[in-house]
């Protein structure tokens, strides 16, 4: 594979990290009202890492990522405030032309639906070639070899006949595994995955998940997983952003965000989990957040989460929580420490012996995250 | 683990040697269908179509030959075979002037099928540009150039045409001008809509996130999979611009005399209908109307064969 790469541009400076997000807002001017998508989210990603951004539809995970890559449609889509740097240039003030030329090249996407994600009109081999040859002066033959080489580093069998099939007569996995192989064409610093495997059937979805990160060990990228499925990303991440209505609500370690969650929304995802390992068995029903998300043409105030929240108090319909590091590691809830660990052992019966259900619940709504955010 | 032999997300350790390697595919499955030989076999299954073909073959074949197929002479006097019906002598009949009547058709078929070709290609060309640029971009650069083709589609046409032959002194080239003056308006208004359709869908998403460009995104990804129903139209296009390519030489606009065309022709002749002479209106009509039909059966045809959601 070494000898068909191209080393990429500089290098990132010292001290700094591959891409830093801060304080990043979108909204879209729509005909009904101003949509807030986005409001202070801020994140970093070094290379070899790999972050997870999780949250519902509407979370405003994409459009995070979308903003950064210059893809939301400007208009009614506007970046409000805040910077993205990739290797010390902020990729949300550089020119159009700039932007294409980092697309593909440096920051490679691949979306989350396979099936309509690659052109049916052209074979699959020949859009490979095309994304190489779009940022690289090479001959068609060479640009041919190199799809093969990725075709069969993605997995798929035959790959020197396969590169001339159309995307027809590729199968659902084989397609994502098709636009991984083009998104590492160039061997870029950074991969967005988005939703990668939400259109796959369950078993694709591990081969997906094990594909990507075992290509990442090899080409030693920077990954940004987005996903609305805390239970995909939980082996394979660095570090867990975990959003709700445009805004961080936590972020930390796999380990602590995944069996120490400190926000009460971050445990509604994790208690709508089914578990199946016999000692997590309990009789309890799952654990459905009460309500739906907010339209986010009018976010609540304070604590976006708290009309929904069981254990909202005072300040929390006034003020807004900031992500801090609270504990062990960073959220945004007002709630002290030991009223956290009370909670999350309520809802998620970690620890404890099931306590007696709360007398009496909201109606509940049927919470299965939707497409995509 | 289970899976059927053509499963192609298998994972991709190395099987020993001497165990056939499941995941292959036997060759005869791997076959590379080509979409132009799926297209053409939809196409050859489609009786219509094939029908549309056959007559254009004929058609064009003899507008090709006409020198061969056809010797007797398109100009001239003939005073003592003037307005005879058809015989073996002339298949046809004889016109006015004495002319082979079948010789003219022949030869009247290159003029039209010329100009049909020569009118269809620059409405697609200026057609295409348009409608793509406002499609694509949207925004300000859309709402000009809708503006710009409802302006245009105020026009009455043959009208508009007839202006544009007469300010151009007439001839071929006018007349090619003239008709493709308005044959783009409806060509660029049929492709922007396709192209609305084609922008947002995933894989042009996905090859902007991957940093192709706007014009390789037009060309290699929108223009093929938005082209289709504008193709069929076009098709019919170059049926009617026959058509109104005849309407303007019957009106004296068109082809001069001694060159034939069958509006000419038909123009020339309608006097004698009522005498008693229709063959003289009649084949040249005959021809008209087949061409038409031609490209209007084929023009369907393709739509049938090339929609790429019937794949």
């Amino acid at each position: 594979m070494s000898d068909v790469r191209v080393e990429t541009t500089p290098t990132t400076p010292p001290g700094e990290h591959l891409l830093e997000v801060e304080d990043l807002a979108v909204s879209f001017f729509t005909d009904t009202g101003v949509v807030t998508a986005v409001d202070g989210v801020s994140f970093s990603l070094d290379a070899g890492r790999t972050l997870a951004i999780v949250g519902e539809s509407g979370s405003g995970k994409t459009v995070s990522t979308q903003a950064m890559m210059g893809l939301i449609p400007k208009p009614p889509g506007k970046i409000m405030r805040g910077t993205a740097k990739f290797r010390g240039r902020d990729l949300l003030t550089i020119s159009d032309e700039e932007m294409r030329k980092i697309r593909g090249r440096e920051i490679a996407m691949i979306f989350q639906e396979p099936l309509t994600a690659l052109n049916p009109v052209h074979r699959v081999g020949s859009q490979i070639v095309e994304m190489i040859r779009s940022h690289e002066e090479v001959s068609k033959k060479e640009a041919r070899q190199r799809a093969i080489e990725l075709l069969k580093t993605v997995g798929i069998p035959q790959p020197d006949k396969r590169v001339d099939n159309y995307p027809h007569e590729f199968s659902g996995g084989m397609r994502q595994r098709a636009m991984i192989a083009m998104a590492l064409a160039l061997n870029p610093a950074i991969l967005i995955a988005d939703e990668p495997t939400t259109a796959l059937d369950v078993t694709v979805q591990a081969q997906i998940l094990e594909l990507l990160k075992g290509l990442q060990e090899e080409f030693g990228m920077g990954l940004i997983m987005i996903t609305h499925d805390l239970g995909v990303v939980a082996q394979i991440s660095d570090e867990i952003l975990v959003m709700y209505a445009g805004r961080m609500v936590e972020r930390g370690d796999p380990e602590d965000v995944f069996y120490k969650p400190q926000h009460p929304y971050t445990w509604g995802l994790l208690g709508s989990i089914p578990r199946v390992l016999e000692e997590e068995l309990t009789d309890e029903r799952l654990v459905n957040i009460p309500g739906m998300p907010p339209s986010l043409q009018r976010v609540p105030p304070g604590c976006p989460f708290h009309p929904r929240c069981t254990f909202r108090f005072e300040p929390c319909d006034t003020e807004r929580p900031e992500l801090l590091q609270r504990g062990h590691h960073e959220d945004a809830c007002f709630l002290e420490q030991d009223e956290k660990e009370a909670g999350r052992a309520d809802i998620l019966h970690l620890g404890t012996k099931p306590t007696p259900k709360p007398k009496s619940k909201p109606p509940s709504v049927a919470r299965k995250a939707g497409t995509r955010s | 683990m289970t899976t059927t032999k053509t499963d192609p997300d298998q994972p991709r350790e190395p099987l020993s040697s001497d165990v056939p390697d499941p995941t292959a595919v036997p060759d005869g499955l791997l076959e590379v269908t080509s979409l132009r030989g799926e297209f053409w076999r939809r196409l050859r299954k489609n009786k219509l179509a094939v029908a549309g073909m056959i007559i254009l073959g004929l058609i064009i074949f003899a507008a090709v030959f006409a020198n061969v197929i056809a010797r007797q002479p398109t100009a001239g006097f003939f005073p003592s075979e003037v307005r005879e019906g058809p015989s073996w002598r002339h298949w046809f009949g004889t016109d006015l002037l004495g002319r082979d009547i079948f010789a003219r058709t022949v030869h009247g078929a290159r003029f039209s099928l010329i100009v049909g070709a020569s009118v269809v290609s620059v409405s697609l060309l200026i057609g295409l540009t348009i409608g793509g640029l406002a499609g694509y971009f949207g925004g300000w650069i859309d709402t000009l150039l809708s503006r710009l083709i409802d302006v245009w589609l105020g026009f009455p046409y043959l009208v508009g045409a007839l202006i544009i032959v007469v300010s151009l002194g007439g001839g071929k080239f006018a007349l090619v001008a003239a008709l493709s003056t308005f044959g783009w308006v409806t060509i660029a208004r049929l492709f922007r809509g396709s192209v609305i359709a084609i922008r947002d869908s995933e894989y042009v998403e996905a090859a902007r996130a991957l940093g192709a460009g706007n014009g390789r995104i037009l060309l290699r990804h929108v223009l093929p999979n938005a082209v289709t129903p504008t193709l069929v139209y076009a098709f019919a296009l170059v049926g009617t611009t026959i058509i109104s390519e005849a309407a303007l030489s019957f009106l004296g606009f068109g082809v001069q005399e001694p060159e034939t065309s069958w509006g000419l022709m038909i123009a020339r002749s309608q006097s004698q209908m009522l005498a008693g002479h229709a063959h003289m209106v009649l084949f040249p009509s005959l021809a008209l109307t087949m061409t038409v039909l031609g490209f209007i059966l084929l023009g369907d045809g393709l739509r049938d064969s090339l929609d790429p959601r019937l794949r």
